[in-house]
């Protein structure tokens, strides 16, 4: 019997590999989403 | 022969060679729906600064790329001034973050990195300037200059978007200035 793992987070490239990220991965990259700043229109 | 005017069969002497003041490290095609790309193998003691151009492909929404190095995720300092293509001017700025933000931009146009990034294999802080470019007619254009305050010897770096979203071709290329 089959498992299906696929949990539909983004994915992460390392060279030529290509793959869901880890829990680890995907932490990080909410970090650096909660630390950046969209930058707005000059004024 | 006179450097840096090559002919056809001339023979590539060492004082020519040694001349060339920039080198193709590395190149990388950004594969398809990838909200981040790592790439190693980047930096190494042969250049002690590099520039990295992202150009080409495409995005599923518009903002900035993200850059970290190595597994580094605090003491980033960094710094823009950026305009819109109507004019005006704001700053942008990161202090002791997660990452240099906005160190590049993905669009539905194209994704884009110009930056030039000092000593970041030597164990002392690592430098970058950059542009920031808009490939979009909502789009702003910027330049910055920041550093990573630690003292890691570092051999390579991430590219990541905000937001989930993803990125789908396009090439990254590290080129070593010559010591």
């Amino acid at each position: 019997m089959s498992m299906d793992t696929e949990t539909n987070r983004p994915k992460i490239q390392i060279d030529d590999l290509v793959r869901e990220m880890t829990d680890e991965e995907y932490a990080e990259y909410e970090t650096r989403n909660a630390n950046a700043e969209p930058l707005p229109s000059a004024e | 022969m006179s450097y840096p005017v090559f002919a056809s069969g001339d023979v590539l002497n060492a004082s020519d060679m040694n001349g060339v003041g920039m080198w193709l490290v590395k190149t990388q095609t950004i594969g398809t729906a990838v909200s981040s790309v790592t790439v190693t193998g980047a930096f190494s003691a042969d250049y002690e600064n590099y520039r990295i151009v992202v150009s080409g492909g495409s995005a599923s929404a518009d903002g900035g790329l993200t850059m970290t190095l190595g597994s580094t995720a605090a003491g980033y300092y960094y710094s823009m001034i950026y305009s819109n293509y109507t004019g005006g001017s704001a700053v942008a700025a990161v202090n002791n973050g997660a990452a240099w933000t906005n160190a590049g931009t993905f669009t539905t146009n194209a994704n884009t990195v110009v930056m030039d990034i000092l000593r970041p294999f030597e164990s002392d802080q690592t430098a970058i300037c950059g542009t920031y470019i808009g490939v979009n007619t909502g789009g702003v254009n910027g330049q910055y200059g920041g550093y990573l305050n630690n003292t890691t010897s570092y051999t390579a770096f991430t590219l990541a978007t905000t937001g989930g979203a993803t990125m789908t071709g396009g090439t990254i290329r590290v080129y070593g200035y010559r010591n």
